[in-house]
Protein backbone atom coordinates (compact mmCIF):
# COMPACT_ATOMS: atom_id res chain seq x y z
CA UNK A 1 0.00 0.00 0.00
CA UNK A 2 1.98 2.83 -1.45
CA UNK A 3 1.64 6.72 0.28
CA UNK A 4 -0.46 8.71 -1.46
CA UNK A 5 -3.25 5.96 -2.17
CA UNK A 6 -3.48 5.63 1.57
CA UNK A 7 -4.00 9.64 1.51
CA UNK A 8 -6.43 8.92 -1.09
CA UNK A 9 -8.44 6.75 0.79
CA UNK A 10 -8.22 9.20 3.69
CA UNK A 11 -9.32 11.70 1.62
CA UNK A 12 -12.46 9.61 -0.49
CA UNK A 13 -13.70 7.61 3.34
CA UNK A 14 -13.92 11.55 4.69
CA UNK A 15 -15.12 13.13 1.99
CA UNK A 16 -18.29 10.45 1.40
CA UNK A 17 -18.77 10.92 5.30
CA UNK A 18 -19.36 14.19 4.77
CA UNK A 19 -21.64 13.99 1.55
CA UNK A 20 -23.56 11.31 3.89
CA UNK A 21 -24.15 12.34 6.44
CA UNK A 22 -23.86 16.77 5.61
CA UNK A 23 -23.67 17.52 9.80
CA UNK A 24 -20.13 18.78 9.22
CA UNK A 25 -20.80 20.91 6.07
CA UNK A 26 -24.18 21.53 6.95
CA UNK A 27 -23.67 23.26 10.32
CA UNK A 28 -20.62 24.65 8.90
CA UNK A 29 -23.26 26.29 6.17
CA UNK A 30 -25.78 27.32 8.57
CA UNK A 31 -23.49 28.55 10.98
CA UNK A 32 -21.70 30.76 8.34
CA UNK A 33 -25.45 31.90 7.18
CA UNK A 34 -26.31 33.22 10.76
CA UNK A 35 -22.96 34.98 11.32
CA UNK A 36 -23.39 37.01 7.82
CA UNK A 37 -26.61 37.45 8.76
CA UNK A 38 -26.36 39.18 12.14
CA UNK A 39 -23.14 40.88 10.62
CA UNK A 40 -25.48 42.24 7.58
CA UNK A 41 -27.95 44.02 10.17
CA UNK A 42 -25.28 45.40 12.53
CA UNK A 43 -22.83 46.87 9.74
CA UNK A 44 -22.84 50.09 9.01
CA UNK A 45 -25.07 50.93 6.31
CA UNK A 46 -22.95 53.00 3.71
CA UNK A 47 -21.18 50.76 0.20
CA UNK A 48 -17.94 51.99 0.85
CA UNK A 49 -17.70 51.48 4.50
CA UNK A 50 -19.02 47.52 3.92
CA UNK A 51 -16.60 47.18 0.60
CA UNK A 52 -13.52 48.45 3.17
CA UNK A 53 -14.48 45.99 5.78
CA UNK A 54 -15.86 43.05 3.59
CA UNK A 55 -12.24 41.39 2.80
CA UNK A 56 -11.42 40.90 6.55
CA UNK A 57 -14.99 40.26 7.47
CA UNK A 58 -15.07 37.33 4.95
CA UNK A 59 -12.02 36.03 6.45
CA UNK A 60 -13.08 36.05 10.16
CA UNK A 61 -16.62 34.22 9.31
CA UNK A 62 -14.31 31.44 7.61
CA UNK A 63 -12.15 31.57 10.55
CA UNK A 64 -15.06 30.90 12.94
CA UNK A 65 -16.72 28.62 10.44
CA UNK A 66 -13.91 26.56 9.78
CA UNK A 67 -13.02 25.82 13.84
CA UNK A 68 -16.80 23.99 13.45
CA UNK A 69 -15.39 21.87 10.80
CA UNK A 70 -11.64 21.11 12.07
CA UNK A 71 -13.38 20.14 15.57
CA UNK A 72 -14.84 16.90 13.74
CA UNK A 73 -11.58 16.31 11.70
CA UNK A 74 -10.69 13.47 13.92
CA UNK A 75 -13.91 12.86 15.97
CA UNK A 76 -16.19 10.24 14.29
CA UNK A 77 -15.94 6.99 16.37
CA UNK A 78 -15.17 4.65 13.15
CA UNK A 79 -12.08 6.91 13.27
CA UNK A 80 -10.83 4.86 16.04
CA UNK A 81 -10.88 1.39 14.48
CA UNK A 82 -10.37 3.06 10.63
CA UNK A 83 -7.34 5.27 12.06
CA UNK A 84 -5.85 2.25 14.06
CA UNK A 85 -5.88 0.14 10.76
CA UNK A 86 -4.59 2.89 8.89
CA UNK A 87 -1.50 3.81 11.54
CA UNK A 88 -0.33 -0.11 10.79
CA UNK A 89 0.32 0.39 7.42
CA UNK A 90 3.80 0.67 6.62
CA UNK A 91 3.54 4.06 4.98
CA UNK A 92 4.81 7.49 6.38
CA UNK A 93 1.38 8.52 9.01
CA UNK A 94 1.84 12.42 6.85
CA UNK A 95 0.16 10.89 4.23
CA UNK A 96 -2.67 10.63 6.68
CA UNK A 97 -2.57 14.08 7.47
CA UNK A 98 -2.78 15.04 3.06
CA UNK A 99 -5.79 12.81 3.24
CA UNK A 100 -7.41 14.31 6.59
CA UNK A 101 -6.19 17.57 5.28
CA UNK A 102 -7.55 17.26 2.04
CA UNK A 103 -10.95 16.75 3.05
CA UNK A 104 -10.87 19.05 4.97
CA UNK A 105 -9.72 21.57 2.66
CA UNK A 106 -12.33 20.75 -0.09
CA UNK A 107 -15.18 21.23 2.99
CA UNK A 108 -13.20 24.64 3.16
CA UNK A 109 -13.62 25.79 -0.25
CA UNK A 110 -17.51 24.69 -0.25
CA UNK A 111 -17.67 27.23 2.63
CA UNK A 112 -15.68 29.92 1.22
CA UNK A 113 -18.17 29.93 -1.68
CA UNK A 114 -20.71 29.87 0.16
CA UNK A 115 -19.65 32.97 2.57
CA UNK A 116 -18.64 34.60 -0.29
CA UNK A 117 -22.13 34.50 -2.31
CA UNK A 118 -23.82 35.23 1.32
CA UNK A 119 -21.46 38.65 1.40
CA UNK A 120 -22.71 39.26 -1.91
CA UNK A 121 -26.66 38.74 -1.19
CA UNK A 122 -26.79 40.61 2.23
CA UNK A 123 -24.07 42.92 1.93
CA UNK A 124 -23.78 43.72 -1.86
CA UNK A 125 -20.17 42.44 -2.21
CA UNK A 126 -19.23 42.12 -6.51
CA UNK A 127 -16.43 39.84 -5.97
CA UNK A 128 -15.91 40.35 -9.72
CA UNK A 129 -13.97 43.44 -9.87
CA UNK A 130 -10.75 40.92 -8.78
CA UNK A 131 -12.19 38.19 -9.34
CA UNK A 132 -9.36 35.71 -10.08
CA UNK A 133 -7.35 37.37 -7.28
CA UNK A 134 -10.13 36.43 -4.59
CA UNK A 135 -10.51 33.19 -5.92
CA UNK A 136 -6.39 32.59 -5.55
CA UNK A 137 -5.94 34.08 -2.07
CA UNK A 138 -9.60 32.15 -0.65
CA UNK A 139 -7.73 28.84 -2.48
CA UNK A 140 -3.98 29.86 -0.80
CA UNK A 141 -6.36 30.84 2.31
CA UNK A 142 -8.31 27.63 2.51
CA UNK A 143 -4.99 25.67 2.14
CA UNK A 144 -3.32 27.17 5.36
CA UNK A 145 -6.58 27.23 6.96
CA UNK A 146 -6.86 22.80 6.12
CA UNK A 147 -3.14 22.34 7.40
CA UNK A 148 -2.73 24.07 9.90
CA UNK A 149 -6.42 23.25 11.41
CA UNK A 150 -6.18 19.58 10.30
CA UNK A 151 -2.61 19.61 12.37
CA UNK A 152 -3.89 21.33 15.40
CA UNK A 153 -7.00 19.47 15.68
CA UNK A 154 -5.18 16.21 15.44
CA UNK A 155 -3.01 17.90 18.42
CA UNK A 156 -6.23 18.72 20.87
CA UNK A 157 -7.85 14.94 20.31
CA UNK A 158 -8.75 13.42 24.16
CA UNK A 159 -7.30 16.63 25.11
CA UNK A 160 -9.62 18.09 28.29
CA UNK A 161 -11.80 21.66 26.85
CA UNK A 162 -10.91 21.03 23.24
CA UNK A 163 -13.44 23.77 22.66
CA UNK A 164 -11.35 25.91 24.04
CA UNK A 165 -8.10 24.91 23.11
CA UNK A 166 -8.51 24.70 19.69
CA UNK A 167 -9.13 27.96 18.76
CA UNK A 168 -6.68 29.11 20.85
CA UNK A 169 -3.69 26.84 19.80
CA UNK A 170 -5.32 27.79 15.87
CA UNK A 171 -5.68 31.84 16.03
CA UNK A 172 -2.44 32.90 16.51
CA UNK A 173 -0.95 30.74 14.08
CA UNK A 174 -3.31 31.27 11.35
CA UNK A 175 -3.54 35.53 11.73
CA UNK A 176 -1.29 35.38 9.10
CA UNK A 177 -3.39 33.68 6.87
CA UNK A 178 -6.08 35.84 7.79
CA UNK A 179 -3.97 39.44 6.94
CA UNK A 180 -2.91 37.73 3.92
CA UNK A 181 -6.13 36.47 2.40
CA UNK A 182 -8.03 39.79 3.52
CA UNK A 183 -5.05 42.09 1.96
CA UNK A 184 -5.00 40.54 -1.30
CA UNK A 185 -8.71 40.82 -1.35
CA UNK A 186 -9.22 44.15 -0.28
CA UNK A 187 -6.59 44.79 -2.95
CA UNK A 188 -8.09 42.88 -6.25
CA UNK A 189 -11.62 44.43 -4.63
CA UNK A 190 -9.85 47.79 -5.38
CA UNK A 191 -8.22 47.28 -8.70
CA UNK A 192 -5.15 47.63 -6.87
CA UNK A 193 -2.22 45.17 -7.66
CA UNK A 194 -0.60 42.99 -5.34
CA UNK A 195 2.91 42.46 -4.62
CA UNK A 196 4.23 39.43 -5.92
CA UNK A 197 6.19 39.36 -2.21
CA UNK A 198 2.95 38.83 -0.57
CA UNK A 199 1.83 35.95 -3.23
CA UNK A 200 5.23 33.89 -2.69
CA UNK A 201 4.89 34.37 1.60
CA UNK A 202 1.19 33.60 1.44
CA UNK A 203 2.31 30.64 -0.91
CA UNK A 204 5.39 29.97 1.61
CA UNK A 205 3.30 29.72 4.55
CA UNK A 206 0.88 27.18 3.24
CA UNK A 207 3.87 24.60 2.07
CA UNK A 208 5.59 25.47 5.17
CA UNK A 209 2.87 24.18 7.59
CA UNK A 210 1.65 21.18 4.99
CA UNK A 211 5.23 20.01 4.94
CA UNK A 212 5.14 20.31 9.19
CA UNK A 213 1.79 18.65 9.03
CA UNK A 214 3.08 16.17 6.81
CA UNK A 215 6.06 15.00 8.58
CA UNK A 216 5.09 15.53 12.08
CA UNK A 217 2.17 13.26 11.84
CA UNK A 218 4.39 10.24 12.59
CA UNK A 219 4.87 11.70 16.15
CA UNK A 220 1.33 12.78 16.55
CA UNK A 221 -0.55 9.58 15.68
CA UNK A 222 1.44 7.26 17.62
CA UNK A 223 -1.05 7.73 20.30
CA UNK B 1 32.12 45.37 22.10
CA UNK B 2 29.19 45.24 23.89
CA UNK B 3 27.27 43.60 21.14
CA UNK B 4 29.72 40.55 21.35
CA UNK B 5 29.42 40.37 25.11
CA UNK B 6 25.47 40.34 24.52
CA UNK B 7 25.78 37.31 21.88
CA UNK B 8 28.78 35.51 23.78
CA UNK B 9 25.69 35.66 26.67
CA UNK B 10 23.35 34.21 24.87
CA UNK B 11 25.57 31.52 23.09
CA UNK B 12 27.25 30.61 26.24
CA UNK B 13 23.69 30.79 28.21
CA UNK B 14 22.23 28.50 25.63
CA UNK B 15 25.29 26.13 25.78
CA UNK B 16 24.79 25.76 29.26
CA UNK B 17 21.45 24.92 29.15
CA UNK B 18 21.80 22.55 26.89
CA UNK B 19 24.43 21.04 28.81
CA UNK B 20 22.40 21.07 32.21
CA UNK B 21 19.33 19.72 30.66
CA UNK B 22 21.10 16.48 30.00
CA UNK B 23 22.03 16.10 33.57
CA UNK B 24 20.22 18.22 35.99
CA UNK B 25 20.72 16.55 39.00
CA UNK B 26 24.26 16.04 39.07
CA UNK B 27 25.26 19.37 37.30
CA UNK B 28 22.84 21.72 39.16
CA UNK B 29 25.79 22.99 40.99
CA UNK B 30 26.91 25.26 38.38
CA UNK B 31 23.57 27.36 39.01
CA UNK B 32 25.63 28.64 41.78
CA UNK B 33 27.98 30.61 39.78
CA UNK B 34 25.36 31.39 37.12
CA UNK B 35 23.48 33.28 39.49
CA UNK B 36 26.08 34.88 41.89
CA UNK B 37 27.14 36.51 38.04
CA UNK B 38 23.75 37.76 37.39
CA UNK B 39 22.72 39.15 40.92
CA UNK B 40 25.87 40.63 41.01
CA UNK B 41 25.34 42.44 37.70
CA UNK B 42 21.92 44.20 39.10
CA UNK B 43 23.58 46.68 40.56
CA UNK B 44 26.29 47.31 37.51
CA UNK B 45 23.08 47.67 35.62
CA UNK B 46 21.18 50.05 37.58
CA UNK B 47 24.00 52.67 38.39
CA UNK B 48 24.76 52.74 34.91
CA UNK B 49 21.15 53.27 34.11
CA UNK B 50 20.73 55.30 36.83
CA UNK B 51 24.05 57.52 36.21
CA UNK B 52 26.09 56.64 33.52
CA UNK B 53 23.08 57.13 30.62
CA UNK B 54 22.86 60.41 29.66
CA UNK B 55 18.82 61.54 30.18
CA UNK B 56 17.01 62.03 26.84
CA UNK B 57 16.56 64.82 25.61
CA UNK B 58 12.65 64.43 24.08
CA UNK B 59 11.33 61.82 26.67
CA UNK B 60 13.47 63.07 29.52
CA UNK B 61 13.65 60.75 32.62
CA UNK B 62 10.73 58.40 30.87
CA UNK B 63 12.92 57.22 28.52
CA UNK B 64 14.89 55.09 31.49
CA UNK B 65 12.62 52.42 31.33
CA UNK B 66 14.01 52.06 28.23
CA UNK B 67 17.06 50.06 30.16
CA UNK B 68 14.59 47.68 31.32
CA UNK B 69 12.11 47.45 28.53
CA UNK B 70 14.52 45.76 26.02
CA UNK B 71 16.53 43.85 28.00
CA UNK B 72 13.69 41.66 27.98
CA UNK B 73 13.47 41.18 24.60
CA UNK B 74 15.85 38.19 24.31
CA UNK B 75 14.80 35.94 26.88
CA UNK B 76 11.62 36.28 25.39
CA UNK B 77 12.63 35.06 22.16
CA UNK B 78 15.07 32.85 23.81
CA UNK B 79 12.53 31.30 25.29
CA UNK B 80 10.51 30.16 22.55
CA UNK B 81 13.71 28.85 20.63
CA UNK B 82 14.50 26.75 23.94
CA UNK B 83 10.66 25.64 23.75
CA UNK B 84 11.11 24.77 20.05
CA UNK B 85 15.07 23.05 19.75
CA UNK B 86 13.33 21.02 23.13
CA UNK B 87 10.22 20.11 21.76
CA UNK B 88 12.26 18.77 18.24
CA UNK B 89 15.26 17.03 20.34
CA UNK B 90 12.24 15.20 22.08
CA UNK B 91 10.17 14.22 19.34
CA UNK B 92 13.43 12.37 17.67
CA UNK B 93 14.76 11.54 20.92
CA UNK B 94 12.28 10.44 23.34
CA UNK B 95 14.41 11.58 25.68
CA UNK B 96 12.28 13.15 28.91
CA UNK B 97 14.86 15.71 29.66
CA UNK B 98 14.64 17.54 26.33
CA UNK B 99 11.07 18.34 27.05
CA UNK B 100 11.88 19.42 30.51
CA UNK B 101 13.66 21.79 28.46
CA UNK B 102 11.22 22.85 26.21
CA UNK B 103 8.48 23.22 29.41
CA UNK B 104 11.20 25.34 31.47
CA UNK B 105 11.86 27.37 28.41
CA UNK B 106 8.08 28.19 27.50
CA UNK B 107 7.65 28.86 31.22
CA UNK B 108 10.30 31.57 31.48
CA UNK B 109 9.74 32.59 28.06
CA UNK B 110 6.22 33.84 29.01
CA UNK B 111 7.52 35.59 32.21
CA UNK B 112 9.28 37.90 30.10
CA UNK B 113 6.87 38.27 27.58
CA UNK B 114 4.12 39.20 30.00
CA UNK B 115 6.93 41.98 31.35
CA UNK B 116 7.43 43.38 28.28
CA UNK B 117 3.49 43.65 27.49
CA UNK B 118 3.43 45.14 30.80
CA UNK B 119 6.27 47.30 30.83
CA UNK B 120 5.61 48.51 27.64
CA UNK B 121 2.36 50.26 28.35
CA UNK B 122 4.13 51.69 31.25
CA UNK B 123 6.41 53.78 28.93
CA UNK B 124 4.09 54.23 26.04
CA UNK B 125 1.41 56.02 28.39
CA UNK B 126 4.27 58.87 29.51
CA UNK B 127 6.09 58.54 26.72
CA UNK B 128 3.63 58.71 23.78
CA UNK B 129 -0.08 59.22 25.42
CA UNK B 130 -1.41 55.86 24.38
CA UNK B 131 -1.59 52.55 26.77
CA UNK B 132 -1.54 50.88 23.85
CA UNK B 133 -0.82 50.94 19.98
CA UNK B 134 -1.08 48.95 17.07
CA UNK B 135 2.69 48.71 15.73
CA UNK B 136 4.80 46.26 14.25
CA UNK B 137 6.78 45.41 17.75
CA UNK B 138 4.11 45.23 20.53
CA UNK B 139 1.76 43.07 18.05
CA UNK B 140 4.36 40.69 17.33
CA UNK B 141 4.90 40.24 20.94
CA UNK B 142 1.33 40.24 21.80
CA UNK B 143 0.93 37.20 19.37
CA UNK B 144 3.78 35.45 20.29
CA UNK B 145 2.56 35.36 24.02
CA UNK B 146 -0.70 34.42 22.79
CA UNK B 147 1.38 31.07 21.00
CA UNK B 148 3.12 30.83 24.56
CA UNK B 149 -0.03 30.96 26.06
CA UNK B 150 -1.65 28.03 23.99
CA UNK B 151 1.17 25.74 24.55
CA UNK B 152 1.08 25.97 28.28
CA UNK B 153 -2.95 25.72 28.45
CA UNK B 154 -2.24 22.94 25.60
CA UNK B 155 0.21 21.45 28.03
CA UNK B 156 -1.61 21.76 31.30
CA UNK B 157 -5.31 20.10 29.42
CA UNK B 158 -2.85 17.19 28.32
CA UNK B 159 -2.52 16.27 32.11
CA UNK B 160 1.53 15.46 31.58
CA UNK B 161 0.81 12.16 29.85
CA UNK B 162 3.25 11.18 27.22
CA UNK B 163 0.61 12.48 24.66
CA UNK B 164 0.88 16.31 26.30
CA UNK B 165 4.87 16.01 25.48
CA UNK B 166 4.41 15.03 21.99
CA UNK B 167 1.95 17.27 21.51
CA UNK B 168 3.61 20.35 23.04
CA UNK B 169 6.41 19.64 21.01
CA UNK B 170 5.09 19.81 17.57
CA UNK B 171 2.63 22.79 18.79
CA UNK B 172 6.15 24.66 19.79
CA UNK B 173 7.53 23.78 16.50
CA UNK B 174 4.84 25.38 14.27
CA UNK B 175 4.68 28.61 16.83
CA UNK B 176 7.81 29.18 15.99
CA UNK B 177 7.61 28.45 12.22
CA UNK B 178 4.55 30.96 12.32
CA UNK B 179 6.51 33.69 13.92
CA UNK B 180 8.18 34.87 10.86
CA UNK B 181 4.87 35.15 9.43
CA UNK B 182 3.14 36.75 11.74
CA UNK B 183 5.90 39.61 11.65
CA UNK B 184 5.57 39.75 8.17
CA UNK B 185 1.73 39.75 8.64
CA UNK B 186 1.47 42.38 10.96
CA UNK B 187 3.70 44.73 9.55
CA UNK B 188 1.96 44.38 6.02
CA UNK B 189 -1.58 45.03 8.28
CA UNK B 190 0.25 47.87 10.20
CA UNK B 191 1.38 49.89 7.14
CA UNK B 192 2.92 52.46 9.42
CA UNK B 193 4.24 52.22 12.77
CA UNK B 194 4.63 54.29 16.30
CA UNK B 195 7.26 52.18 17.30
CA UNK B 196 10.61 53.99 18.36
CA UNK B 197 12.14 52.72 15.47
CA UNK B 198 15.39 50.55 16.64
CA UNK B 199 17.37 53.55 18.31
CA UNK B 200 21.02 51.55 17.69
CA UNK B 201 20.13 51.90 13.75
CA UNK B 202 19.52 55.43 14.19
CA UNK B 203 23.00 55.80 16.44
CA UNK B 204 22.66 55.48 19.72
CA UNK B 205 24.93 57.72 22.54
CA UNK B 206 27.50 54.85 23.08
CA UNK B 207 26.78 55.42 27.09
CA UNK B 208 23.34 54.32 26.48
CA UNK B 209 24.49 51.08 24.54
CA UNK B 210 26.63 50.47 27.18
CA UNK B 211 23.90 50.70 29.21
CA UNK B 212 21.38 48.38 27.64
CA UNK B 213 23.67 46.27 26.59
CA UNK B 214 24.55 45.68 29.94
CA UNK B 215 20.74 45.11 31.35
CA UNK B 216 20.37 42.62 28.45
CA UNK B 217 23.47 40.65 29.17
CA UNK B 218 22.02 40.98 32.98
CA UNK B 219 18.84 39.57 31.59
CA UNK B 220 20.10 36.76 29.42
CA UNK B 221 21.86 35.23 32.70
CA UNK B 222 18.95 36.08 35.04
CA UNK B 223 16.73 34.05 32.57
CA UNK B 224 19.28 31.02 32.29
CA UNK B 225 19.50 30.42 36.03
CA UNK B 226 15.24 30.61 36.21
CA UNK B 227 15.29 27.82 33.02
CA UNK B 228 17.50 26.48 35.25
CA UNK B 229 16.09 26.41 38.09
CA UNK B 230 12.40 25.59 36.54
CA UNK B 231 14.37 22.44 34.94
CA UNK B 232 15.37 21.02 38.28
CA UNK B 233 11.73 21.52 39.66
CA UNK B 234 10.92 19.75 36.19
CA UNK B 235 13.33 16.76 37.24
CA UNK B 236 12.36 16.34 40.40
CA UNK B 237 8.69 16.06 39.28
CA UNK B 238 9.50 13.56 36.74
CA UNK B 239 11.21 11.32 39.80
CA UNK B 240 8.41 11.58 41.97
CA UNK B 241 6.30 10.29 39.08
CA UNK B 242 9.03 7.29 38.35
CA UNK B 243 9.36 6.92 42.74
CA UNK B 244 5.45 6.72 42.65
CA UNK B 245 5.26 4.30 39.20
CA UNK B 246 7.52 1.66 40.91
CA UNK B 247 5.55 1.72 44.47
CA UNK B 248 2.77 0.90 42.82
CA UNK B 249 4.55 -1.63 40.54
CA UNK C 1 8.99 59.73 37.22
CA UNK C 2 6.67 57.16 38.91
CA UNK C 3 6.40 55.32 36.04
CA UNK C 4 9.93 54.67 35.74
CA UNK C 5 10.16 53.46 39.31
CA UNK C 6 6.85 51.26 38.44
CA UNK C 7 8.57 49.84 35.22
CA UNK C 8 11.68 48.57 37.11
CA UNK C 9 9.30 47.67 40.64
CA UNK C 10 7.14 45.42 37.97
CA UNK C 11 10.12 44.00 36.37
CA UNK C 12 11.51 42.55 40.00
CA UNK C 13 8.81 42.05 41.49
CA UNK C 14 8.03 39.51 38.56
CA UNK C 15 11.51 37.56 38.16
CA UNK C 16 11.77 37.66 41.73
CA UNK C 17 8.14 36.16 42.85
CA UNK C 18 8.67 33.87 40.04
CA UNK C 19 12.26 32.24 41.41
CA UNK C 20 10.45 32.68 45.03
CA UNK C 21 7.57 30.40 43.34
CA UNK C 22 9.95 27.94 42.19
CA UNK C 23 12.27 27.37 45.37
CA UNK C 24 8.17 26.70 47.01
CA UNK C 25 7.32 24.43 44.11
CA UNK C 26 10.80 22.91 44.61
CA UNK C 27 10.40 22.41 48.22
CA UNK C 28 6.85 21.17 48.07
CA UNK C 29 8.26 18.28 45.59
CA UNK C 30 11.40 17.63 47.65
CA UNK C 31 8.89 17.12 50.64
CA UNK C 32 6.76 14.83 48.17
CA UNK C 33 10.03 13.31 47.12
CA UNK C 34 10.90 11.99 50.50
CA UNK C 35 6.95 11.02 51.49
CA UNK C 36 7.08 8.52 48.73
CA UNK C 37 10.90 7.03 49.36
Amino acid sequence: MSGPSVALEVFAKDLRLDLRSRDRIGHMAVFALLVVALLSIVLPTSKTERLSWSPALLWVVMLFTSLLGLARAFQSETEEGALALLVQAPVDRGWIFVGKAGASLVALIGVELWAASLFTVFLDVDWSEGALACAAAGLLGALGLAAVGTLLSALSVGVRFREFLLPVLLFPLVLPILVFASSITADALAGRDVSAQLWWTFSLYDWVFALIGYFVFDYVLED
Amino acid sequence: MVSAAVMLSVIGALAWLLWLARDIGERIATTRWVGGVALALVPVWLWLVAYYAPIEAAQGIIQKIFYVHIPAIIPTYFGFFLSALGGALYLRTRDDRWDQLAVAGAEVGVVFCSLMLVVGPIWAKPAWGHWWVWDLRLTTTLMLWFIYVAYLFLRSFAFGSDTAKTFTAVYGIAGIAAIPFVYFAVDLAQGSTMHPSNPTREGLPPEMGRAVGVGMINFIWIFAWLVAKRLELAALHAHALVASRARSA
Amino acid sequence: MPWVIAAYAVTGIALVGYALQLRAARRAALRDLQRRS
